[in-house]
């Protein structure tokens, strides 16, 4: 230990770094986040409030400061376990503000992802996803952050430090409606991902509600049904309960509806993966942590 | 020679205090929601759940108008709706008046099932209805069809306006609230 007075800033640094100034900034978000998990509420609304992230940089300051102070005062364990619940600290910050975990779901030649349920942390955003294909062995193609990815039916992968798991695949046949002999609108829907979702075309106010007739599963997921069972409402009024064959042309309330073989759909599970750096430094963390503590052993036993 | 001067436990526990108030303090200045939230749905209380529900009620009296009508946008500013569905609507005046029809609605049966918060400023409504429907001819107002009755569930969304009044921001059937299974003309 150094015989010289400390000076005045070593000795705030000492004092912003001591057990009960430490104690008193991590317990407000600690309590906060239990309160939180005690009402069943998600912890997660806790932990992303602006007021935890204050004080979590208020804890990493005074950790910082508790850490200078030790080593100029050859103190080394304190100064070696602050630095490793400092560095803990950082790397849960940084993993919990780039989380990133949703469903996608995509489609041939779409040129964007339809994003359900997202979690992701403050500074993260939607990984890039595109150049979808879905051939017709139900293999899906994409390009993650750039990076080209293909995976069949069911199977996971990485790139660009995002995995991506093929959760579901499926046919999406081409509509077509008419008007007065005009053609309304045309589109691709996907049928068969279980959601029971409504297609408007063009400025039809009908609900197209599609689905696939009731009956085995097609041996072919990602080929286009024969048929489709149409569900058509218009205002509070339910129109039409109907089986519509594919190239046949319905007519639905003054409407002329058909559908063709069109694309693929596929539904995807994409999650931001945590970079071996961030895995290094808490391990750098947790190791100086356990070296603070065995060299406070050793001192204790030197001491008798 | 004496010990150190062991300090009274008020003063040991006043950082712990002052960080505990001051983050109090900062959660409810920086994130008002945090103390606010809930676990969503839950019930609506009084009077909001009676201003829910007579809004919803209004905005049918005003649906059944403007189709009785055939689409007269008179009143449009009245109706507690919100954009999209006020779009909604006369989009389906349009496609009735371009296929020359009229069609008259007559709710027969309004009867609330539940009435949720689903969150700050917002709800939903669960309504079980009966409407009694005919379309006839815009010119000279003969029936086309045959009247025809129905009974089906719907939920609506709705979300308080600029002013804190309820708006009916969406609506949607809902097969959890289904008064009688009928299709024939109710009376």
């Amino acid at each position: 230990m150094s015989d010289a007075p400390p000076s005045r800033a070593a000795r705030r640094a000492a004092v912003a770094g001591s057990p009960p100034v430490l104690l008193a900034l991590a317990l407000p978000p600690a309590l906060a986040a239990a309160l939180q998990a005690s009402l069943r509420r998600p912890v997660a609304a806790a932990l992303d409030a602006r007021a935890t992230w204050i004080w979590a940089a208020l804890l990493a300051s005074a950790l910082l400061a508790g850490a200078v102070a030790g080593a100029l005062a050859r103190r080394w364990p304190g100064a070696l376990a602050r630095l490793g619940l400092l560095v803990l600290l950082v790397q849960g910050a940084v993993a919990w503000g780039w989380r990133f975990r949703a469903t996608g779901e995509v489609g041939d030649g779409g040129a964007a992802v339809r994003w359900l349920g997202i979690r992701l942390g403050p500074w993260a955003r939607p990984p890039a996803l595109s150049d979808f294909e879905v051939d017709p062995a139900a293999r899906v193609r994409l390009r993650v952050e750039g990076h080209p990815l293909e995976l069949a039916d069911g199977a996971s992968g990485r790139a660009g430090g995002v995995e991506v798991r093929v959760t579901a695949v499926g046919a999406a046949p081409q509509i077509s409606a008419y008007w007065q002999d005009q053609l309304m609108d045309q589109t691709l829907v996907p049928v068969g991902s279980g959601e029971d979702g409504f297609t408007q075309l063009g400025r039809l106010p009908h609900r197209f509600y599609l689905s696939l007739p009731e009956g085995p599963r097609l041996a072919d997921p990602v080929g286009p049904p024969d048929a489709l069972r149409v569900h058509v409402e218009r205002g509070k009024l339910v129109l039409a309960e109907r089986l519509v064959q594919r190239g046949v042309p319905a007519e639905l309330d003054h409407v002329l509806f058909r559908f063709d073989e069109g694309g693929r759909w596929a539904r995807l599970e994409v999650r931001r993966v945590v970079p071996p750096a961030a895995s290094v430094a808490a391990l750098a963390g947790l190791a100086l942590v356990v070296a603070a503590a065995v060299v406070a052993l050793r001192g204790a036993r030197r001491r008798g | 020679m004496s010990g150190p001067v062991e300090r009274p436990l008020w003063r040991r526990l006043a950082p712990l205090a002052v960080s505990l108030a001051a983050f109090t303090a900062a959660a409810a200045a920086l994130d008002p929601a945090l103390a606010r939230a809930g676990r969503w749905p839950r019930p609506l209380a009084e009077p909001a759940r009676t201003e829910a529900i007579g809004t919803v009620r209004l905005f049918l009296r005003f649906y059944a108008d403007f189709f009785a009508s055939g689409g007269n946008p008179e009143h449009v500013g009245d109706v507690p709706a919100a954009t999209g569905v006020k779009h909604q609507l006369f989009r389906d005046l349009g496609f009735l008046r371009e296929t020359d029809r009229v069609l008259v609605l007559d709710l027969a049966t309004f009867e609330p099932r539940d009435a949720v918060e689903t969150g700050p400023g917002r709800a939903e409504v669960l309504v079980a209805e009966e409407w009694n429907h005919i379309e006839q001819r815009p010119s000279d107002r003969v029936p086309i069809g045959r009247h025809a009755g129905m009974g089906r569930g719907f939920r609506y969304v709705l979300r308080r306006g600029p002013d804190g009044r309820w708006l009916v921001a969406d609506w949607f059937p809902d097969d959890g609230a289904v008064p009688v299974p009928i299709e024939e003309f109710v009376w």
